[in-house]
């Protein structure tokens, strides 16, 4: 007996940091126009994109697992319904386990405050929306891939299948440019500023920002008028609020690259 | 002997209960923005969290102190609110601006600004961490962004907190709405 209990404070630890958090890839930074950045007269408006790490997979069940493990505030039972609405971690059996096939999946009924925090936890932060839309133009070959015909079809079809019944694990699909998986094609995911498309044109004179929460006249603006998939993201985003948790709904972290002074 | 077990047995129980039964006592409710940790500074300095504005209604709203358009006619909206109280209510309540702009609004800064305001001592300015103006706008619901410029782009939005950190549902947002609703909840609450 007293065996079994010392090999399992000697074990319990080591399997606590087994599921450490996703390894980073470098995002060269560049110019890049997503599909709402127009000036009062229709005009691109490139956004320069510092570089910056992405995960290369989005946050999986085990992974999230571990973190609620050291930081308890998260777990099911313990969360404020300030920071998590009540289907957060629907998909879990209690507060710290899961069905086993569930393990390498992305976890999702995380909220936004939820997925901050677990980013936080590991010196990092959620992407913004336009680090993750610049991330996510590459294709397999390509750093701005949204041009293609190939590339929008490919994740139209993902938006209009239903997607939760078959969710593969992470790094199923095929890595990007950039070396990053599943930014397309598993679960959508979580911005740092995922509200600010919302933002009111009331205080300040800024009719390009106005313009985007209106799909008629937004769609009318937009630089590319068949990059569909990146409309349906943004509707999306903006219908959200920090403690609401979906089902398809998880996210993955980026870091700043801190300059060398 | 068996008596002094269960004494010390019993001091024992009662140590470890001790600090359940002290977090219950403050305990705020769920939906509490008090749950918030993120550490911000007074005007005058004072390094405070959310949960020591307990105790106090609170009419807030988050603006950023050179901003030339909206931000002073928020802070007009906040003033509103106050009128509409009773002279001895009005210090019943506190009215708390929180800023965006976490590079320039330095405690010095507010501290100018509500001289300049002629704000009183029931008056209250923060500023803090990205994070946490970020997480404190996403439990306000206000959206906003910095611009390349430096300033921001923001929603118009005061909003009545109570005692205990609960958000409650009247929000005044745009500029020309009136802040009636705001103040009828007030009043009721301060009764």
């Amino acid at each position: 007996m007293i065996q079994v209990i010392f090999w399992i404070l000697l074990l319990g630890p080591l399997c606590v940091f087994a599921r450490g958090p996703s390894s980073m890839v470098k995002i060269d930074g560049g110019a890049f126009t997503p599909f709402f950045n127009k000036d009062k007269d229709g005009k691109d408006v490139p956004i320069q994109v510092e570089s910056f790490y992405l995960d290369v997979t989005p946050v999986t069940n085990s992974q999230y697992r571990s973190f609620v493990r050291k930081h308890a505030k998260w777990r099911k039972s313990k969360i404020k319904r300030v920071f998590a609405d009540d289907s957060y971690l629907k998909h879990w059996k209690s507060d710290l386990s899961f069905e086993k096939k569930e393990s390498e999946k992305p976890v999702r009924f995380v909220s936004w405050f939820a997925a901050s925090a677990y980013c936080e936890a590991y010196g990092k932060e959620l992407p913004t929306i336009v680090q993750w839309e610049y991330a996510a133009s590459a294709d397999e070959k390509e750093k701005l891939a949204t041009h293609k015909e190939e590339y929008r079809q490919k994740i139209l079809e993902w938006y209009s299948r239903p997607s939760i019944d078959r969710l593969s694990n992470v790094k199923s699909g095929k890595k990007n440019y950039w070396g990053v998986y599943d930014l397309h094609g598993l679960v959508w995911e979580w911005n740092l500023d995922y509200n600010v498309a919302m933002v009111t044109g009331e205080s300040r004179e800024d009719s390009s920002l106005n313009r985007n929460r209106f799909c008629g006249s937004g769609a009318l603006g937009a630089k590319d008028k068949l990059d569909y998939g990146a409309f349906m993201r943004f509707g999306f985003r903006s219908s959200l609020k920090g403690n609401y948790t979906v089902g398809n709904l998880g996210f993955r972290c980026a870091k700043k690259i801190e300059s060398k002074k | 002997m068996k008596k002094l077990f269960i004494a010390y047995l019993a001091l024992q129980i009662s140590l470890l209960t001790l600090p359940l039964v002290a977090e219950s006592k403050g305990a705020f409710p769920d939906e509490s923005i008090f749950h918030l940790e993120a550490s911000w500074k007074t005007h005058d300095s004072k390094d405070i969290q959310l949960k020591d504005l307990s105790g106090k209604p609170t009419v807030v709203a988050m603006v950023y102190t050179s901003c030339k358009y909206a931000c002073p006619m928020i802070t007009n909206q906040v003033m509103k609110v106050r009128k509409k109280l009773s002279k001895k209510n009005q210090d019943k309540v506190r009215y708390l601006l929180v800023s965006f702009d976490t590079l320039r609004d330095t405690p010095k800064v507010l501290s100018d600004y509500k001289k300049k305001r002629k704000l009183d001592d029931n008056w209250m300015l923060l500023t803090g961490s990205e994070s946490g103006v970020r997480q404190l706008a996403n439990m306000l619901g206000v959206n906003y962004k910095k611009t390349p410029d430096g300033e921001f782009s923001h929603s118009n939005i005061v909003s009545l907190i109570d005692s205990k950190g609960v958000l409650l549902e009247e929000q005044v947002t745009g500029l020309r709405e009136d802040v009636d609703k705001i103040a009828e909840k007030l009043k009721a609450l301060i009764k």
